[in-house]
């Protein structure tokens, strides 16, 4: 398995070019890893001008650590992990801390403790019907903006971006439990704000 | 008499593709609506996946490049001239004022030596000075990239 030693083989060897002078090496950093940022920063910022800014400040941000850069993850993890941050600190200037911690409420009633069931009732109509490919594409979008950031980044990171469970606990610096947790209440408030957002329309 | 269904928890392991126990399979096999639920996180999980990655609609790179380029350029030549002429006419002040008390100083040393002593010691303090000058200018460019 020698595809994560090359990745990080290549890493390396961009790293020391940048360090050397070469800007085009660290354009070549930006290119690999705007895609990841890009991710993060639609999850935190609504604002066009400010991703803008909010990406320049964080390619900055790394330009400048470049060199404290120490191996111990990949360097799109570490990457991820500034931009993660940046965009924390900027919600907390801000003052929109107050948003990013909202735990949606369930509803769910569970009978025991670990036994893996539930009373819920599932809606009546067919869920497979509701939640076909079409309509959900259209209606995800919104969902997923209706979710807290750190919600959303979460299923993006995960789902879309295809990370690792360990690679997100660096990048967020949440416990690998909590991530779990966090994703599972995700989907589940995905799953309704898109049944609820059905229902609406058909009415 | 109550229905009883997967969990939620169990309903997304399972879409995520874990292998259910004999007890949940045998529950899913026989439930039509933890299928349903099954089934709809198929679809959730997949239509995530399948979303348009977001795009910043501009040339990140080169912005980022344009930025650093700019505060990594070197110095306007004017300031690598002032600093040394500064030094010269400092010097040339002191030699000035205490010039008596310097004659007095070199009194019965040969000429030869004494400009070799001078010649010396300006070296010295003229290396000493760029590179106080040089980590002055590498602070203050760090300071810059990251503020």
């Amino acid at each position: 398995m020698n595809q994560p030693t090359d990745a990080g083989q290549a890493d390396k060897e961009l790293i020391k070019r940048v360090l050397a002078g070469d800007n085009r090496a660290f354009g070549a950093i930006i290119q690999q890893t705007e895609k990841l940022v890009t991710q993060i920063i639609f999850q935190f910022v609504r604002e066009e001008e400010e991703r803008k800014d909010i990406a320049q400040e964080i390619y900055l941000k790394v330009y400048s650590k470049l060199n404290g850069f120490r191996h111990e993850s990949k360097l799109s993890t570490w990457i991820a992990q500034i931009s993660y941050n940046t965009c924390l600190d900027l919600m907390r200037k801000k003052n929109r801390m107050k948003d990013l911690a909202i735990i949606l409420p369930i509803e769910e009633d569970i009978d025991e403790e670990n036994t893996g069931y539930s009373r819920q009732i599932a809606s009546p109509v067919s869920v497979e019907n509701i939640l076909s490919q079409k309509i959900l594409s259209g209606m995800l979008k919104k969902a997923i903006q209706q979710l807290p950031p750190i919600y959303s980044i979460l299923v993006i990171l995960f789902h879309q971006e295809e990370i690792r469970y360990e690679e997100i606990s660096r990048i967020t610096g949440l416990p690998l439990g909590t991530i779990k947790n966090y994703l599972f209440r995700a989907r589940r408030a995905l799953k309704e704000i898109l049944l609820a957002d059905y229902k609406k329309e058909e009415l | 008499m109550t229905t009883k269904h997967l969990s939620d928890e169990i309903l997304q392991l399972l879409a995520s593709g874990d292998k259910p126990s004999e007890k949940d399979q045998l529950h899913l096999h026989n439930c039509p609506v933890c299928q349903d639920q099954v089934e709809a996180y198929k679809l959730l999980i997949n239509a995530i996946a399948d979303q348009p990655t977001p795009s910043l609609q501009f040339d990140l790179t080169a912005a980022v490049l344009e930025k650093i380029t700019s505060k990594t350029a070197p110095a306007p030549s004017h300031s690598g001239i002032l600093l040394p002429l500064s030094f010269l006419v400092a010097a040339v002040a002191l030699v000035y004022v205490f010039r008596n008390e310097l004659a007095v100083l070199f009194d019965g040393i040969a000429v030869m030596t004494i400009s070799l002593i001078s010649v010396s010691v300006c070296t010295l303090l003229l290396f000493f000075c760029m590179d106080i000058f040089s980590t002055y200018r590498k602070k203050i460019h760090d300071l810059d990239l990251y503020s």
